[in-house]
Parts: structure tokens; sequence; C-alpha cells
């Protein structure tokens, strides 16, 4: 025999068998242990309705959020940066006429109208400034199509390739960009481009093939399909309402050089420098600050005296950038 | 074809220049330009709504704000920090202020405005504002500093508050919260050991720098016309200043202030020549100066008994901006002393000569427009060599032979991060090496003693030491600045020095448009430096570090009527105080190591509190003035008990009037503060050896200390130079001012004679200043 086992054997039989508890004691554990039971079954019950409450609010979310995304919505066809005086909206034919508000965006289908003293610059989702007249009324249907019904447009679509060609519908005909700044006025009867660089096409159902406007020209064409053709500088004033809708680039940490390309080219005008040198110190010198509501030449004249340099215009064509007092 | 026609930039319309005087209320800005590169000072503008548009062309990386504006409008501030550099704000369209090229502007810098704008006849737009005593409020904007200093003084500042010697460092005597003995040039400031003060010039840490060292240090060794600015912080400061507890005096040195300008000082106290210039196209700079003192000949001339106190300085730095990122200045400081004196009496007699050399080359960095920063190697030598005997009948005699050397080799990094609009992270760090050599030798009798703890007990003593002490110390700090709001911006940093971590927090709330309430906390460890054993009282190993952690809660008010408001309260704890030394009756002896008065105080802790009210009126025509009270309490624990200490002065008043014109210059200096605290002592030669019995520890207090100081100063203009002629009277009523008590034992009675000893009587000095 195991002495151990034996051992133990002995020291049960010492021990004799356990006394029962009490039967009050007996009752107040059972009574705890019951408690506690019931309760961690609330518990279990509660969890499992907060998590089928969980499942719920998300399936819910989601499917909100699903059909959110599929539900058909107007694109955003192009944002108001400028506006003057009075402007009004209306995204659909049956809607009431709304003041626009800058900043804000605009989407296919809406129409614009502007008043008496009023004027707006828009971008395109693709980057291309359109700026619209006082007395002017349009649609943007769709990312690069607008149509003008009357008043004047003026469009930089800057340099791109011909697929991404602007189109601009009026009663006489279709304007078609070529990577090109140009301005149309539109009347039911009359259309006027002005082409300030590139290329323009105008496609009307009386002429037989479409017309072609090339930088420096003016053509005039009526519903009766009398063209003519005239000549205007790229600096001519009759840019001006346009240059006074500019939007100024981004300058804060941006080199002079690119402000200048930009004064550049909102002017008309080629830029030239006095020395060469100072090409290359121009695109050193770091602007700071931003100019705001100043037509080109006025942020030119702001900004040139935070430097050391200064302008002059000798001719109509060009902008000479020196030091100054030379 | 139209005529090549120059295009004028910008001119300023009606309604700009309107626009440009009337800049809201909400443009009074709080201080803390001064430090900042001009472009982050510009960025600060703009956060407070001015709209800034500038180039890097005329705004360069290099530019500093070396100044704290006097102006708190938009429009004057903009001036002030613009025309150091030659530019000018010019209101443009649309409410835009343009940074453009001055055309009628030099650049002016303090301290020789006042000369060189009278002499060139400059018009009045040319005419910036002197810097002076700029109690700023604490910077609103993420600028160097969230607790501001209590005062930024310029060299002009200095030299026109009437003080002894046109004393940069006693300067700060004037300020609330500073106790001197109207003798020493150093001050206890906010219950704190004179010792507790950290000097910087031009970021390098000076140690001990005054002339006359073991005599009182009389005078500071800094020439006021080496001082561009001096920014004074008596609590709260920044994690980048560690290592002394009770204030921090932060200076910077003159920038060359034309191509070419050299002036000569000659007063009663001093003779100096200083010459500065510029060079490569601006680039470059340079400025030297000497100074000696003529106290030396006064001497010969006016006092019975043999010696000289002699002392001079020297000051040159070069500095190049290689790029408008790095400029580069290479800096030297020269103090020497040579000293011989012998008291009235034939009693005592001291020499001692004392050479100080900082030589350092320093790096400003400017990476980019947000991360810009310093660096500094620097080199110290600090020599010393002291003699003194000593032989009083009745009290004891001895003699004393003290040689000190040391050389200190630190390398040392500052920078400070805009990582945003919001953020501000500065950080650094130091390593410095010392090493030093004590040669020390005493011998004294006592035929008197104290019945003083800490005072020696034995009648004789001979000792002589040699101590070659050497260590490394190193320091890494960072402050995280955080604008919540435009009104509540904080300040959490922490500097780990030596394996213990300081802790500093503040905070700064603006309350309206002119209120702002501050409140800090910070924690400074200070080391017993390599030049601070006691060797001279037996002291021979170096104890651990002293700790203060001072709280503290301020506001700033600035009334409409362009009176401004500053107010604290502070409470400050010192823990693990060394035994310092000091003479129960009279410390202005020679050699007062030798003195049977001298005794160790030994306090477990110290405890300082207090309030300060300053209220002053600057930019308000011709006459300015300040007018300051405080109330502290400062006391130890010796023995168990609760002991004033010995600087501890309940009450103190100060006021400045300044009053200038265009030719004139006349301020008036007031000082009125409670007694500092005194020891009764009575003689008991019941005794083998008579001993001095001690009262209860400063349980009394001297009679108040008053002193009024004038300063007089007119200024002529010549075509290319101009002279300006001063006349300074320190203690004008010649009011008697205790200092301390002279006593020795009456050879034929026996008894005590205790004799009254004064601080400065009155003291007139007359001084010319030529500058061209």
């Amino acid at each position: 025999m195991n002495p151990a086992r034996d051992a133990l054997g002995e020291l049960v039989r010492v021990v004799g068998r356990r006394r029962a508890p009490p039967r009050e004691h007996y009752e107040q554990v059972l009574a705890a242990a019951t408690h506690a039971w019931h309760r961690k079954l609330r518990s279990r019950r509660r969890r499992r309705w907060l998590l089928a409450a969980a499942a719920a609010l998300m399936t819910a979310v989601v499917g909100v959020a699903t059909f959110l995304q599929w539900m058909p919505r107007k694109a955003v066809v192009a944002t108001a940066v400028v506006l003057r005086g009075n402007v009004a909206i209306r995204t659909a034919d049956e809607d009431p006429w709304q003041p626009l508000q800058p900043g804000l965006p605009v989407t296919a289908g809406a129409h614009l109208r502007t008043g008496t003293e009023g004027g707006i610059a828009l971008t395109l989702n693709d980057g291309t400034a359109v700026r619209v007249k006082e007395q002017s009324e349009l649609t943007l249907e769709a990312a690069r199509s607008l149509r003008l019904d009357t008043g004047t447009l003026y469009v930089d679509s800057g340099p791109r390739p011909e697929q991404r060609a602007v189109r601009i519908e009026t009663d006489v005909g279709t304007v078609r960009d070529i990577g090109t700044i140009f301005e149309i006025r539109a009347t039911p009867e009359s259309l006027r481009i002005r082409v300030r660089e590139g290329r323009v096409e105008l496609d009307a159902p009386r002429t037989p093939e479409r017309l072609q406007t090339r930088a420096g020209q003016q053509l005039d064409f009526d519903l009766e399909g009398t063209i003519r053709r005239s000549a205007i500088a790229s600096s001519d004033s009759a840019w001006r309402w346009a240059e006074a809708l500019a939007t100024p680039p981004e300058t804060e940490g941006r080199p002079l050089l690119q402000f200048l390309v930009w004064v550049a080219r909102e002017t008309g005008r080629r830029l030239q420098f006095q020395e060469p040198a100072l090409e290359a110190q121009a695109r050193e010198v770091v602007l700071h600050g931003q100019t705001r509501d100043l037509a080109p030449l006025q942020a030119l004249d702001l900004m040139l005296s935070t430097t050391d340099f200064e302008y002059i215009l000798p001719s109509d064509e060009v902008i000479v950038i020196r030091r100054r007092g030379e | 074809m139209k005529a090549a026609m120059p295009i004028r930039s910008a001119r300023p319309s009606l309604a700009g220049a309107l626009m440009l005087m009337c800049l809201p209320a909400a443009a009074d800005l709080p201080g803390g330009f001064r430090g900042l590169s001009l472009e982050e000072a510009l960025v600060t503008l703009e956060r407070r709504g001015v709209t800034i548009i500038y180039s890097s062309a005329l705004v360069k990386p290099w530019m500093r704000v070396r100044t704290e504006p006097a102006a708190t409008d938009a429009e004057r501030v903009l001036a002030e920090i613009l025309a150091p550099f030659g530019l000018q704000a010019r209101p443009g369209p649309g409410g835009v202020i343009a940074i453009v090229r001055g055309r009628e502007l030099r650049p002016l810098e303090s301290p020789l405005k006042d000369s060189l704008v009278m002499a060139t006849a400059a018009p009045a737009q040319s005419v910036v504002p002197l810097e002076e005593i700029v109690v700023a409020a604490s910077q609103y904007e993420l600028t160097h500093s969230l607790i501001s200093p209590i005062a930024s003084l310029s060299g002009t500042d200095i030299e026109r508050l009437p003080d002894l010697g046109d004393d940069p460092l006693r300067a700060v005597a004037r300020l609330p919260g500073a106790a001197t003995n109207g003798l020493s040039a150093r001050s206890h400031v906010r219950g704190g050991e004179a010792g507790e003060t950290l000097v910087r010039f031009d970021g390098i840490r000076l140690y001990n720098p005054f002339h006359l060292k073991d005599f009182q240090t009389l005078f500071s060794a800094i020439d006021p016309r080496i001082v561009s600015s001096v920014d004074v912080y008596t609590g709260g400061f920044a994690a980048r200043y560690g290592d002394r507890m009770s204030s921090v005096i932060d200076i910077s040195s003159l920038e060359a202030p034309a191509p070419r300008y050299r002036e000569i000082n000659v007063s009663f106290f001093n003779t100096s020549a200083l010459s500065s210039g510029q060079f490569a196209a601006e680039r470059g700079e340079w400025v030297t100066s000497f100074r000696r003192s003529n106290l030396d000949l006064w001497y010969d001339a006016l006092s019975d008994t043999p010696g000289a106190p002699a002392y001079s300085d020297a000051f040159g730095k070069v500095s190049y901006r290689l790029s408008d990122r790095l400029r580069v200045t290479a800096g030297t400081l020269y103090f020497a002393d040579k000293i011989s004196l012998t008291a009235e009496d034939q009693e005592e007699r001291a020499s001692a000569e004392y050479r100080d050399r900082y030589h350092w080359v320093r790096l400003d960095h400017q990476l980019s427009p947000q991360l810009n920063g310093a660096t500094l190697i620097a080199h110290a030598q600090l020599d010393s060599d002291r003699t003194g005997w000593t032989d009083l009948e009745g009290v004891g005699r001895g003699r004393l032979v003290d040689q000190r050397s040391f050389a200190v080799d630190s390398v040392q990094s500052d920078w400070s991060w805009h990582a945003t609009g919001r953020w501000l992270v500065q950080f650094g760090g130091e390593v410095r090496h010392a090493r030093g050599a004590y040669d020390y030798q005493d011998e004294a009798e006592f035929e008197l003693l104290v019945d003083s703890s800490g005072a020696p007990t034995e009648q004789a003593r001979s000792r002589s030491f040699r101590v070659r002490p050497h260590r490394t110390d190193y320091s890494l700090y960072s402050t995280v600045r955080y604008g919540f709001s435009p009104e509540l911006t904080t300040d959490i940093g922490v500097r780990w020095e030596n394996q213990r971590a300081d802790p500093r927090v503040g905070a700064r709330y603006q309350i309206g448009d002119r209120t702002y309430v501050r409140a800090s906390w910070g924690r400074v460890y200070q080391s017993q430096g390599i030049d601070e054993l006691q060797v001279a009282d037996g002291v021979t190993e170096f104890f651990r570090a002293q700790r203060a952690d001072q709280a503290s809660l301020g506001l700033e008010h600035q009334f409409a009527s362009g009176i401004a408001l500053r107010t604290e309260l502070y409470n400050k704890r010192l823990n693990h105080l060394r035994p310092r030394y000091e003479n129960l009756l009279n410390p202005l002896t020679l050699v007062p190591e030798l003195r049977p008065d001298r005794i160790a105080i030994v306090p477990s802790r110290a405890r300082a509190r207090g309030v300060e009210v300053l209220l002053y009126r600057k930019d308000a025509g011709p006459l300015s003035w300040s007018l300051g009270y405080s109330w502290s309490n400062a006391s130890e624990k010796l023995d168990g008990f609760d002991v004033r200490r010995s600087w501890d002065q309940r009450h103190a008043v100060s006021a400045v009037l300044d009053w200038s014109t265009e030719h004139w210059n006349a301020s008036l200096g007031v000082v009125h503060r409670s007694g500092w605290p005194t020891t009764d002592v009575y003689l008991d030669d019941d005794e083998d050896v008579p001993i001095l019995r001690t009262g209860a520890r400063n349980a009394r207090r001297a009679a108040a200390y008053r002193s009024v100081d004038v300063r007089v100063e007119r200024k002529f203009a010549f075509r290319r130079s101009s002279l300006s002629t001063y006349l300074e009277v320190a203690n004008l009523l010649n009011r008697a001012n205790f200092c301390c008590t002279a006593y020795e034992l009456d050879a034929e009675e026996g008894g005590l004679e205790l004799e009254r000893r004064n601080t400065v009587p009155r003291i007139p000095s007359l001084g010319f200043l030529l500058q061209f």
C-alpha cells in the first residue's frame, strides 16, 4: 500500500465529514449567487441589444451614404472668385434669381446674370478663367461648355490641347477656343470676337466653314452672315474691364518673377528686363502678402514698391523692369 | 508710342495716410518685438490685423529688432522697427501697408540717436523715439518670451538715470524687487543673494563682472557706452536661462550705428573712447571701446593714504554677414583691476589685481523664416591675485594671500522654431568645461570673539589651501509655447541641467484690449560656480546645487491716458542653501575675512514673498516718469527660527522723472526704502577674551534709506559732431544713510567703541561726451 495515500486517508478520517452550513447562511449565499447570476444575464442581454443597435446604426449610416453617393447630383463646374456689383444666379429655369456669393461653387446648368455695374470672374474646374462683363447673361451647361445669351465674356484658357477647348454657344454661333485669350460679345442678332492671344473658331449655321480669328484680330458677325474683320491690340484699353476682374495670383512666398509674368499676361504686354541679370534677381526675390481688389498695374505698383525694382511702359507692347532710380 | 515714363510706386493716398494714422485700437500692441527677426515682427503685426506687403529684397533674414519699440500702436511700432534698416511703412491702396525703402531715413541706433539726429538736423520723419525703460506687457503673440522682462533699458536710458558712474548693472537697483545697500553695484533681487543673478553679454555668461570685486563691487565692468540694451528678468524666466535662481540681466552690445562713428567720454569716474564702423557695403561692422577709471587720479590727489584703485575695460567685436542666412561675430571683453588701498588709520591694507578675459565666436543662423538660432563658442579666463593684512588693536591681526585662476570653455546653441502660427518651440543646450586653481593662505589672531553661531571660536588660525577643481556641466532645454486663442498663450518648458530637471510653466491671458494677466511657476537650480568656492572662509568642497521655486501672478494694464501699470505678486522658496559668509557688523573693510565678526550663515531654507507695483508713463511729450513700490519679506530658517535675511527691506519706493528736449535732458531719481535688519551687540569682558555678545539676529532695523539723485545734460550740435556736457549728483541732499558699524575696543578704558559708517555721501560728477 502506498504510505502517502494511507496517510491521506487517515487524515480524512480524522477530519471527518464536513459539516453542513447553517440554513440561513445557505439561503444568503444562494440569494447572492442568484442575484449575481441575474445581473450577469441582464448585462449580457444589454450588451446584445447595444451590439444590435450599433450594427443597425452602422448599416443605416452606410446605407444613407451609399444612397447619397448614388443620387443624381448636379456637377460643380466653376467657382466664383471675384464679384462686383449685382450678380444673380439660379440653378434651374424654374428657380428664382438669387444673389451669388463669392467663393461658392456653381453647378452645371446654373444661370448667371450681371447687373448694370456688375461683373464676375469664374474659375472653371480645369482652371480656365472666365470673366463676365456687366449686363450679361449666361448658362454654365457643363464643365467646358457655356451658353452666352447676351453680354460680354472674357476667357483665358491658357495654352492647352485642342480637345480640352472651351465651347461657348450663342444665338449666332458656337465659339471654340484653341488655347487662347479672347472676348466675345453676343446679342440675339450679332456676335463680336476679339482675340488677345492664340486662336478662336466660330461655327455658325450661316457660314460654309468655320471662321478663325487670330491674336490681334476682331471679328464681327451677324445673323445676316455679314463678316467684318478689324485689328485690336492686346494692350488696347478695350481689355481694361477684364483686367479689373483679374484675380491676383497667390503671392505669399512666391517669386517676384511669377507675379511679373502674371501682370504681363493680364495686361497683354511682353515682359522685358533692362538687364538680363535682373530676371535672375526677380526670380530670387520672394514676395510676402497678398494684393486684393487691384487691377494688375495697380498691384504691380504696390508690389514693386517693396523691392528695388520699378517698371516703365515705353510702348503699348511691353513692360520693362529696371532697377529703381535708373 | 508713349514716352518712357517711370511709374511711381504706390503713393500714399490721403485715405491711406488716414488709415495708417488711425489703425484700430485693437492694434495696441504688447511688447516682445526685441530679439525677433524683422520678418517675425511683421508676421506678429499681421496677426494683429495689419495687412502688410513686403519682399525679401528689402526685408532680409538677418535683420533683427534690436530694441523694444516704445510705442504701442501699430503705426509707430512699424516705424520704430523699420527705421534702423532704412525702411518705412507706406500705406497702399486697399488698406495695405507696404514696406518700402525710406528715402530720408538713416540708420540710427541707440545710444547715438539724439546727437546724430540733432547734428544732421534730420527731418522729423527720421527721428525714432528713443528706447526707454519699457516695462513691456508680456507678449500676446508667440514671440520670444511669454514672460517679459521687467525692464528693457537702452544705453541711453542707463546714461540718463542719475546713478553713480552710469552703471548698467547699478541701474537695476531702481527696479521693483531689487535691493541694494547703496554702495555696491550688485543687487539682491526678490530676496535672493546678490550672487543669484545671471549676467549675459551677447549671450555669453559673465562671471562676477564687476570692478573692485572684493571691495564692495562698486562698479560693474560693463561700459554703458557699449550697451545697446539691457533686459532684466526677476522671475518666471524662460528655460533658456538657468543656473542662477533670482534674476537674469541680458545685455546686448552696441551695433555700429553708422558707416563711421567715434566718441570720447570724460567724466569724474571714467575716461572712455569708442570707435565703430561698417565695411563691405554694410555686410560687416566693428565696434571697439576702451575705458579707464579716473578714480586712481582723484585718489592720489585727494587722499592722504597711499593707494590707487585703478581699473579699465575694453571691448571689441567684428561682425560679418556671410549671407542672408549666416552672420559671424567674433568678440572679446577684457576687464582689469589694479587696486591698492590703505585704511585711513593705517590699520588695514590690501592690494589686488584682477584680469578677466572673454573671447567668443558667434554664429547667427537664419535657416528659414521659421527657424533661426545662434551658436556660441566661448572661452573665459579669470585670474586674480589679492593680498591684505590687518592689525587692529583690540580686535585682531592677520594676513591673507589669495591667488585664483579659472578657465571656462563653453559651446552653446539656442534655437527658435515657429512651427505654425500657434506654435513656437525654443530649444538649445550648452556644454561647459571649467578648471580652476585656488592658492590661499590665511593667518589670523583675534583679540575679540563674537558670540554668534558661525563665528570663529578660536583666537588663532592658520590656513593654507591649494585646490584644483575642474568639472564639466551641460544643459539642455526646450520650451513649447502655444496660443490657444488670441487671448490665451501658454508656455511649458523644461531645462535639464546636470541630471536635474527644472520645469517652467507660464500663461498669459488678455482681458479686454488693455489688460493682461500673467502667471508663472518655475524651478531653478543654481550650482556653485567653479569660481565661487569660499576658500577664503575655509571651504574647500563644493556644495550641492541650491534650488528655488518661484510662483508669480501679475496684472498689466495700459490706461487710455498713456499711463501703464504693472503689478506682480510672487512667492519664492529657496532650498538646499549653501552657507554664506557675512560680516555681522562691518563689511566695509579691506580684508573682511580677517575680522572676528565674519560669521557663517547656514540656513536650512529661505522664503521671499512680495508685491510689486510699477506705474509709468512714457512717450507723452518731453516728460516721462515712473513710480515703483514694493512690499517684500525675505526670511530664512536658521537653527529652527525664521530670521530676516540681511537685505530684507519691507517697503521700497523708487521714482524717476525724466525731462527731455532737443538740447536738454534732466532727470531726477528718488529712492526711499526701509532700513536693512541689524543685530544688537554688547561687550562681555568678564571672560578671558573679550566677547561680543549678540542679540537676536537681524531683530532690529536701521533707519530708512533715502537718496535723491539728479542729472542735467546739455547737448550742442555741430555740423559733423555733437558735444554733450552733463552734471550728475548722487545723494544730492547728502543724507547719511546707514551702511554698517565699525567697531574696536577702547585701548584705555577697555570698552567697545562702535562707529556708524554711511554709504555714499554727496558725489558730484561732471562729464563731457563728444560724438563724431
